[in-house]
């Protein structure tokens, strides 16, 4: 009867053991699960507050877009007009034909400026060249335009000709606005003399690297710029990636990885 | 009548009707899967009831526990069928003809309806606690939108976790307790009754959370 007994002992202690055990277990899980639960609407939190921030800078991009446009047509288009209605207002006919001539040569002048300045903003706009003759033309007419300011030199190596012809037009443009970006940051910030652009392709992959022998940063990227957001918002549009090297002192440099299939 | 005797006789067996009563208040939101649950512990109570009437009339009870066991396996079976909803489907029908045949088996060669069915009930207990891993196994694959606790689901999975799980010890001695003086089976079926009674809570919980 002793023995009966003692196993009656031990069958109470293994079902209080065994749940002792199995709550353990449950707690554990459930409390790993949330865990888990909480990283994961913590990330997707912070994938939304970045998809804003990109949002923001591609809104406050376009606005400054405008700005610059309202006031090139204010400043360079208006003030040719408003000085052309002047010359031909202060027109007399005279009798000296000398006169005359001067002031058809002056009103020349004027809608010739006119007819430039509406160029630059347009093409500013959209360049034709990317349209026209694809990305490396019009990388390479930017290039020109700036080499020919004295504001900066720029390099361009093309190693993949073939590869750049085979884009798409919203891919070039995003490339073109991406290199742009680029230079305007270099000849703002980084008071550098020289940039290079090297394009090429391996592995059915496309690599464009930009690099300028500026003062380049310390630490990391400043990710706040609006510059830097439109870069990214831009790429991240055609699925391409980036990686930036810099150092105080030692340039900046960034690197394009697009996959062509 | 002792305290405990009341415990473990009626006070246990009637608390099956807390999640009943839940069930039936939440019925609207009922998955079909909880229908199979509230089906289950209808069934549940009307065997505890039969249960009840018999012992009172000192008629031995041992024969309802062998074709308790089978339709218990069924109901729990086809729970968990629904719940899973994949390729296991055929897996687990067989797995309960399978199990009928075996219960069968050890009814007429084996364990006589004089003694309780401690092997077949011990592999039906081994073999739901599978069932409740395989649960937790596919919970922490899928991606998971809300909070576990919000998921009725889970709640009555660990209730059977832990009935199964901390009961093992007693569906493989039920039949030694039957040589154990009264007091000694009290004490010991009140502890397992205890288990019984956080599975019935589990349960309530689980259906007032069916909705999400």
């Amino acid at each position: 009867m002793q023995n009966v007994d003692n196993i009656y002992i031990l069958v109470i202690l293994g079902m209080v053991g065994s749940f002792l055990m199995v709550s353990s277990f449950i707690l554990l899980y459930v409390r790993n699960q949330n865990k888990i639960l909480k990283q994961r609407q913590q990330l997707q939190f912070k994938e939304i507050a970045h998809q804003k921030e990109l949002l923001q800078a591609i809104i406050e991009s376009q606005e400054a877009e405008r700005k610059r446009i309202g006031q090139d047509l204010h400043d360079d288009v208006g003030t040719a007009l408003s000085s052309l209605r002047l010359t031909i207002e202060m027109f007399q006919p005279g009798q000296v034909e000398a006169n005359n001539d001067k002031h058809i040569k002056v009103s020349k002048d004027i809608i010739d400026k006119v007819i430039k300045d509406v160029r630059h903003i347009s093409h500013s706009l959209s360049p034709p060249a990317l349209s026209y003759y694809g990305l490396a033309a019009a990388i390479e007419e930017k290039a020109s335009y700036i080499n020919n300011s004295g504001q900066l030199t720029i390099n361009i190596a093309n190693d993949a000709p073939d590869a750049i012809a085979t884009l798409s037009l919203a891919v070039s443009s995003a490339f073109y606005r991406v290199l742009e970006e680029l230079i305007n940051n270099t000849i703002k910030h980084a008071g550098a003399s020289q940039a290079n652009i090297i394009i090429s392709c391996a592995d059915n992959i496309l690599y464009i690297s930009y690099n300028d022998n500026g003062k380049g940063m310390s630490g990391s990227l400043p990710n706040t710029g609006m510059g830097m957001q439109n870069i990214e918002s831009r790429l991240a549009v055609i699925n391409a990636v980036y990686a930036v090297e810099t150092a105080a002192g030692q340039g900046f440099s960034l690197k394009i990885t697009y996959p062509l299939a | 009548m002792s305290y405990l005797y009341i415990y473990v006789s009626y006070v246990i067996p009637l608390c099956i009707v807390i999640p009943i009563i839940i069930a039936l208040f939440r019925y609207r939101f009922l998955s079909f899967s909880f229908k199979v649950l509230l089906w289950f512990l209808l069934f549940s109570s009307v065997g505890n009831a039969i249960n009840i009437i018999l012992a009172n009339y000192h008629v031995a009870t041992t024969t309802l526990f062998h074709i308790y066991t089978i339709f218990e396996f069924a109901f729990i079976t086809w729970f968990y069928n629904i719940v899973f909803a994949e390729k296991s489907r055929y897996i687990l029908i067989a797995l309960v003809i399978i199990f009928t045949i075996l219960c069968v088996i050890n009814f007429f060669f084996i364990q006589s309806g004089a003694e309780v069915d401690t092997y077949t009930g011990t592999l039906e207990a081994v073999i739901i606690i599978g069932y409740t891993i395989l649960y937790f196994f596919k919970q922490s694959s899928n991606e998971q939108n809300i909070t576990w606790v919000q998921n009725g689901l889970n709640w009555i999975n660990i209730s059977f976790l832990i009935y199964y799980g901390c009961g093992l010890c007693m569906f493989i001695s039920t039949n030694y307790l039957s040589r154990a003086s009264q007091s000694v089976n009290l004490i010991v079926w009140s502890v397992f009754d205890t288990i019984l009674l956080i599975e019935y809570l589990l349960f309530a919980v689980g259906f007032y959370k069916c909705k999400t």
